[in-house]
């Protein structure tokens, strides 16, 4: 057999095992190892077991341990502390609240003050799930309180829960940045517009909705003076000065994106302290619950890059380009064709699985077309995030029915969500048709 | 007893996430200020990286928090899914393995060559290494013994344990 057709049976049972609820981690890592060691032992044409068995522990340990010990990827354990922390340092309240403040005599205001608040954290944190938990304990409760539609309420979370992966900082960025060898400070600022417009289109539905169904967000009685409006945007400034370490620190090159992570999570933890709200004695078992589900993700990378390495020596990628090339798609019906994989995908697996998984049998097509992997980085994060919301497997809506105890439904969630999922539509549209929204930033950045 | 040197690990783990944080700080002020980095910082905050990241796996994987896709399997029978459990606990074990006599190969390879990193503190290897051979071996007791709780649950038809 040969390797590339060891490699599409290998593609066909980490799918099989994935659909029957194996973990991607140990589905990928599995059928890698065997896999590796296949196609070593039976490389010279007789069965040489011993040789292939050193041949595959080298590369196994190779491949997983340099993805662990890396320095780059030190910035995805800061940036989920750093969301933790700030949430316990009442910094991702803040934001919530002065947008609030601002937002609440307007129709289906404190649904765009969640969607605001959410794009906040999001500019915080790298986790879109962790966006979602954070805000859904945050802003839900509140708009349930106020009588909004426990539809517009969860919904409107789940939604701008996704920003957490394209406005900066992204683990998936960080991820993909990994695996496809492209500057992850250049993908972080290609996320910002197109976050934007996703914050700015969450908005728009939420007052096209709000519209056509006032009873969904009563109008709020409550009042505030300029004063107190000031006051509550004055309060926002550690998520300000926050978003300027990363954003503007990158963006001037004053900091790597891992500088940037290890300098915010340095402030928001010595503010929580000043503060009152963090004590030292906080700090360790804050972080010891971040790192289990920061190892968790890791371990799926770990595997994956051993998957990396079994498809680069199978020559499947290879093998996928030349069938393309022969088929003679051209560009945008191949972009199509991504598209609709991924939405797929979406609907069923998590976005790092997706992401680790498709990687490097995309890339070299993407490649062959000459497309900016930038450019083409977004896409992808965008389509992954759109995943998060899609049934029936949309993360951030399982997280905040979690988060908010089964007190709304999650049918009742999805059924609130296919206006933002149209409005994704739309800027996925535009960040396809215009690449211009993604690279305007990293072409100017310092 | 796991579950003490599960915290343990955990607490290492979080420790070397503080250790970064401080670290990376430090190399920029004193880039910055001084206008000279903190020696060898970027082997530094790579060997921390190992026990960030890889401390917690044998927690996460008694809590069984491992990714997995329910939506298909979450219509099998039971019965299906605990032998399923018992299967991925065997895949598991397999990449797991790999992991830990590779790990353990590298660590004895760079102890006894006395392999360094060069730089100005001529770091040692193996202390990496090291610490990646202890939480995988960890992580594949851990495993073990998920494998061995999962068996009994198929063979007795007696769920297993949510978390161990």
């Amino acid at each position: 057999m040969d390797p590339a057709t060891l490699g599409y049976i290998a593609c066909a049972v980490v799918i099989f095992l994935l659909a029957i609820r194996v973990p991607i981690a140990y589905a990928i890592g599995g059928v890698a190892v065997v896999a590796i060691f296949i196609v070593f032992a039976t490389r010279t044409g007789t069965f040489m077991p011993e040789r292939a068995l050193w041949t595959t522990l080298k590369l196994s340990f190779s491949s997983s341990f340099d993805l662990v010990h890396s320095y780059d990827l030190s910035m995805i354990p800061l940036f989920i502390a750093l969301g933790h922390i700030a949430y316990k340092a009442g910094i991702t309240t803040e934001i919530y609240e002065a947008a609030r403040v601002w937002l609440v005599r307007i129709p289906g205001g404190v649904a765009i003050a969640s969607v605001a608040g959410c794009g906040g954290f999001s500019a915080i944190s790298g986790s879109s799930i962790a966006c979602a938990s954070t805000m859904g304990r945050i802003c839900t409760p509140e708009m349930l309180r106020l009588n909004y539609d426990p539809r517009l309420a969860t919904a409107s979370v789940a939604a701008g829960g996704t920003l957490g992966s394209l406005i900066p900082p992204s683990v998936l960025f960080i991820i993909y940045g990994i695996f496809t060898e492209t500057s992850i400070s250049q993908l972080f600022m290609a996320g910002f517009l197109p976050g934007l417009l996703s914050l700015l289109g969450y908005a728009l539905v939420i007052v096209l909705w709000v519209r056509r169904s006032p009873e969904i967000a009563p109008v709020q009685d409550q009042k505030f003076t300029a004063s107190q409006k000031l006051r509550a945007a004055l309060g926002a400034w550690p998520a300000v000065v926050l978003f300027l370490m990363v954003i503007g620190g990158i963006y001037g090159g004053i900091f790597t994106a891992t500088e940037a992570a290890a300098i915010s999570l340095l402030f928001a933890t010595l503010l929580g302290m000043a503060r009152g709200f963090i004590k030292t004695g906080d700090i360790i078992p804050l972080l010891r619950e971040t790192m289990s589900s920061t190892g968790a993700i890791f371990f799926i990378a770990a595997c994956a890059k051993i998957f990396v390495a079994f498809i680069a020596l199978s020559g499947l990628s290879n093998d996928l380009v030349t069938s393309l090339g022969e088929a003679n798609i051209g560009p945008w019906v191949f972009i199509l064709i991504v598209c609709i994989i991924y939405l797929v995908l979406g609907m069923f697996l998590d976005p790092v699985g997706i992401m680790v998984l498709t990687l490097p049998l995309m890339i070299p097509m993407v490649e062959s077309y000459d497309m900016n992997l930038i450019w083409f980085g977004v896409v992808i994060v965008k389509l992954l995030e759109i995943g998060l919301i899609t049934p029936p497997v949309g993360l951030n809506v399982f997280v905040l029915a979690a988060v908010l105890e089964d007190k709304v439904e999650i049918g009742k969630i999805f059924s609130g969500l296919w206006r933002f999922l149209g409005i994704d539509l739309v800027v996925l549209l535009l960040l396809v048709t215009i690449p211009w929204i993604s690279l305007v930033l990293p072409a100017t950045m310092n | 007893m796991f579950k003490r040197i599960e915290y343990a690990l955990d607490t290492l783990g979080a420790v070397a996430v503080v250790l970064l944080c401080l670290l990376i700080t430090a190399n920029i002020v004193t880039r910055e200020f001084l206008h000279v980095g903190i020696p060898d910082s970027i082997i530094l905050v790579r060997e921390l990286m190992v026990p960030a990241i890889l401390f917690p796996l044998s927690a996460a994987t008694a809590k069984r928090a491992h990714v997995a896709i329910e939506f298909i399997a979450s219509h099998f029978p039971d019965g299906l899914n605990r032998w399923i459990a018992v299967l991925s606990a065997v895949i598991g074990l397999i990449v797991v393995t790999t992991l830990l006599v590779s790990g353990w190969i590298e660590f004895a390879k760079n102890f006894e060559r006395g392999a360094h990193y060069g730089g100005d503190f001529q770091l040692p290897k193996w202390p990496s290494r090291a610490l990646f051979v202890i939480a995988i071996a960890m992580f594949w007791l851990r495993l073990i013994q998920i494998f061995w709780i999962d068996l009994k649950a198929a063979v007795t038809g007696i769920p297993a344990p949510a978390e161990l």
